[in-house]
């Protein structure tokens, strides 16, 4: 027989995070229904997942991110940043990045700690979306 | 495929850098930290971080999907109010010598005219959690010094 003194109730009213989508983010895997914002809600949670909730909704209330955007967006803005990367160095991303992991080039310079990360997010997106390089600059 | 552990791996890091909010100054133009959007769906975290006695804390990392969500083609760069570096984790596959390879870090400034001397992981594994309460120790022990 459970307990339910150590079930802690959560009740998510009005609050600017949809319930479906904390849910979601906390099991790592989609929920597959949706509530209405506004509508009030009432939760059994384990201590455990009730200490995470309330630490997520305390957090994005605490610190500032940086604005959300869609997939096509944010791929735009990384073959950008490549570009520029490229330009500055007089090298492709292709190169830089091959060349990078077989050592001819050295950890020196802080560019290519970004420019190794976006390279690969570059490559994840394109499997991932389909996007390609033309289309983000023509977009 | 992401589904959704990259989200889940998001709000780790966000829950705990809200545990450190008191030190960080949040305000300063150069701080950034992505929204989970920008985490799922370029599988990257991008971030600087800008504590109170202006130290930073440069976040460069890939998230590869796995059975859980492991980072590559990282580093983390530790830089005092100076800019001097305090530290560095990456994974530049440059010292095969090394226990823990790819895996290494840097200690001390990086010096001018010398090679960047290497030196095996003090950590047991490099990811955010752990490289933020890394900072956040070296940020509170330079405090009392």
């Amino acid at each position: 027989m459970m307990n339910q003194h150590h079930i802690p109730l959560l009740k998510l009213q009005n609050t600017d995070v949809p319930l479906a989508e904390l849910v979601d983010q906390y099991r790592g895997r989609p929920v597959g229904f949706e509530i209405a914002s506004g509508e009030g809600v009432m939760l059994l949670l384990s201590s455990e997942d009730y200490n995470f909730v309330i630490s997520a909704i305390a957090a994005r209330k605490a610190l500032p991110t940086r604005p959300a955007r869609t997939p096509a967006e944010y791929f735009a803005e990384t073959v950008r940043i490549l570009h520029d990367l490229e330009q500055r160095h007089g090298m492709t991303s292709a190169d830089f990045y091959r060349q990078f992991q077989e050592g001819n080039l050295q950890e020196g310079l802080a560019d290519y700690w970004e420019w190794r990360t976006r390279y690969k997010s570059l490559l994840t997106m394109k499997e991932r979306f389909g996007f390609s390089e033309a289309e983000a600059v023509y977009a | 495929m992401p589904d959704g552990k990259l989200r889940a791996v998001y709000w780790e890091n966000f829950t705990a850098l809200a545990a450190v909010e008191d030190i960080l100054d949040t305000t300063h133009p150069d701080y950034s930290f992505p929204s989970e959007d920008e985490v799922e769906y370029t599988s990257a975290l991008h971030a600087m971080l800008i504590f109170a006695d202006g130290s930073r804390l440069i976040v460069h990392s890939w998230l590869e999907i796995a059975d859980e969500v492991q980072e590559h083609d990282y580093a983390y760069v530790y830089l005092d109010a100076q800019g001097n570096r305090v530290f560095q984790y990456d994974d530049a596959p440059h010292h095969p010598g090394l226990p823990g390879y790819p895996h290494h870090m840097h200690k001390g400034r990086k010096p001018v005219a010398d090679l960047d001397r290497a030196w095996p992981l003090d950590v047991l594994h490099v990811d955010f959690v752990t490289i933020l309460d890394r900072a956040t120790r070296e940020y509170r022990r330079s405090l009392r010094a």
